[in-house]
């Protein structure tokens, strides 16, 4: 477990030219790391520096030079890595779920209807929409963060109008409970048991991890009144998220993926170019 | 209709916006100093995952299936109007958000995009772009990534002491010479890496990718880094360059790879007629290229925003998604 390859007291160094690539890590004293004597990476952060005694601005810079080193050398590497993140998703993680519509609904899953305007008498229009075949009223999230708030008394209508003289405002249909999932590999592990609607979706769930350029991959369904809908997806899982039984299976997947047989390096590079999200 | 996204204060969209008057293309131009204000956006996602819906601006009204091309050149917070409802305080987060909306818009747009957010961010790590670069043709020169002032030490004699450094990602990006005085420093490393790369000499190349049309022009500066020279009392001169057809189609290719339908491409032509790259920029200031060589960038920019994407031998317009 390495915090930080390229801060103290780790040390990395990476060669690359146009004919080879090499590395060694060197961590806790121990002896120095080639790349080939790694078998596989399990990526659960980008690099993190401790912000005490730096400016902001340094820091901005340092976090930026590390994360850009991370990157690159994780894509160096022929072992398997898990994630190899393109950097379309090392660089915005918590990217909003709009940004994974077009992809979703390609690999054959559904999202929720979602509409994003100023103006006060479309939002109103869509939540006449909605109510017309499902429950009253719109879930307004803003697109930066994950705070989500249920729109339906005339208060809250007025409230999200003053709202939208200033930004426009991201809408969706409201969905029942969810249920969260894990790609991993070839497994797709459920909280829980999937409900018998929902587990055919297991290959289009695949497709879209691959297309993804993701080896591991948290997704979460939940029902709506248009059918069964991807309402969250997290490209850094979290296992706190997942049940006992799930975390195993989940756990079992990784230690497959990080044993597998290294990738070609050609494949890689293809597998994970900068278009997936779109 | 083309979507101009930018601000006019920003000499690079005020080309493309007179280029496009030029050309007769008719345009509509999307403030981003002052959006939202003013703007009526409101735009679906249909089952296609493509999006549907309009803008409006103070005198027109663009039906988002109408376009047929869209530049974008974000700004950062020193050319945006702050909303007055707004504190000065919070204006950032929601800046952020509105460009968080917009990208996610233009990212699914059928039409070509120039640029797509994501096809950019690989600009973040120019380690990154240098496999993409080698796997593409071109050749990446030797180069050190580390925080381990040993290495730099044994890198910097391995390479007879003709080194430079830079940043890694975007920020702070100038290249500098690394002299025997700067090895002093190199324990600072400890706290973060650096890039480190033999130095090649010879002419810079900047090549334009505009879809499948290519502009290479080279620079002559006895500066380490020419987009800086003036400050170091360098002159810069440019013009028009012929470079090898492996050259062109390894630019293309990358650019293509990066899914940039504009990019700037930083070569070296090292005295033994080699071409190295340094960096693919998403985002490229042509207008300083076209300025010096008279090469008609911004042209082919407009061509591309109102025609899309035309293969090389044929009139076929290709699919950009």
């Amino acid at each position: 477990m390495i915090a930080n390859p390229l801060a103290h007291p780790s040390r990395l160094s990476w060669w690359l030219e146009t004919e080879r690539s090499r590395s060694t890590l060197t961590s806790n004293g121990q002896k120095p790391l080639r790349d080939e004597e790694i078998d596989g990476v399990l990526v659960l952060g980008a690099g993190w520096i401790d912000p005490s005694g730096w400016r902001p601005d340094d820091l901005t810079y340092m976090q930026s030079e590390t994360h850009a080193a991370l990157l690159a050398w994780l894509w160096s590497l022929q072992c398997p890595v898990v994630n190899r993140y393109p950097p379309a998703i090392w660089y915005r993680p918590q990217a909003p779920l709009l940004s994974w519509h077009g992809l979703l609904q390609r690999s054959g899953l559904q999202t929720l209807r979602t509409l994003v305007t100023n103006v006060a008498d479309e939002a109103r229009a869509f939540g006449r929409l909605l109510a017309a075949d499902g429950p009253d009223g719109v879930v307004y999230g803003a697109l930066t963060s994950e705070a989500r708030y249920l729109v339906t008394s005339e208060d809250d209508w007025r409230r999200l109008a003053a709202l939208q003289r200033v930004t426009p405002v991201c809408l969706s249909a409201p969905h029942g409970e969810a249920q969260r999932i894990c790609v991993v590999g070839d497994r797709v592990v459920w909280d829980g048991d999937p409900a018998p609607k929902t587990i055919g979706l297991e290959p289009a769930l695949r497709e879209f991890a691959t297309t993804a350029g993701l080896a591991c991959v948290e997704l979460a369904l939940a029902p709506t009144a248009q059918g069964v809908c991807v309402v969250a997806v997290e490209t850094q899982p979290r296992l706190e998220h997942f049940g006992d039984c799930a975390r195993k299976d989940i756990v079992g997947g990784l230690a497959e993926l990080l044993t597998a047989k290294p990738e070609t390096s050609h494949g890689r590079m293809r597998h994970g170019s900068s278009e997936s999200r779109s | 209709m083309i979507l101009v996204v930018g601000g006019l204060a920003d000499t690079v969209t005020e080309l493309v916006c007179s280029r496009l008057m030029d050309c007769g293309y008719p345009y509509r131009f999307l403030d981003l100093g002052f959006y939202p204000s003013g703007y009526q956006v409101n735009w679906h996602w249909q089952d296609s995952g493509r999006p549907c819906g309009y803008i409006e601006g103070p005198d027109w009204k663009l039906e988002l299936d109408e376009l047929t091309g869209v530049y974008a050149r974000y700004l950062g917070e020193e050319g945006r109007v702050p909303h007055s409802d707004i504190s000065p305080v919070s204006a950032p987060a929601m800046y952020f958000e509105y460009d968080s909306g917009l990208m996610a818009l233009l990212e699914g747009l059928p039409c070509p995009v120039v640029n797509r957010v994501a096809g950019g961010m690989s600009n973040s790590s120019k380690a990154y772009q240098a496999l993409l670069v080698r796997e593409c043709g071109l050749l990446t020169p030797p180069t050190l990534v580390t925080n381990d002032p040993d290495a730099v030490r044994r890198f910097y004699k391995d390479c007879e002491r003709q080194v430079v450094y830079k940043s890694l990602s975007g920020i702070r990006s100038i290249v500098r010479r690394l002299r025997p005085e700067h090895l002093e420093r190199l324990p600072l490393l400890r706290y973060g890496p650096a890039q480190f790369q033999a130095f090649i000499p010879g002419e810079n190349v900047r090549v334009h990718t505009v879809g499948d049309a290519l502009f290479a022009s080279c620079v002559h500066s006895e500066a380490v880094d020419y987009r800086y020279g003036a400050r170091e009392g360098h002159d810069v001169v440019m013009e028009p360059a012929v470079i090898p057809t492996g050259v062109e189609r390894a630019c293309l290719r990358l650019a293509r790879r990066l899914d940039l339908l504009l990019a700037g491409i930083d070569l070296k032509r090292a005295p033994d007629g080699s071409y190295y790259c340094f960096e693919v920029n998403p985002s490229p200031g042509f207008l300083y290229y076209e300025q010096h060589t008279r090469q008609p960038i911004s042209t082919a920019v407009a061509d591309l925003l109102q025609h899309g994407l035309r293969l090389r031998g044929g009139e076929e317009t290709m699919p950009v998604q």
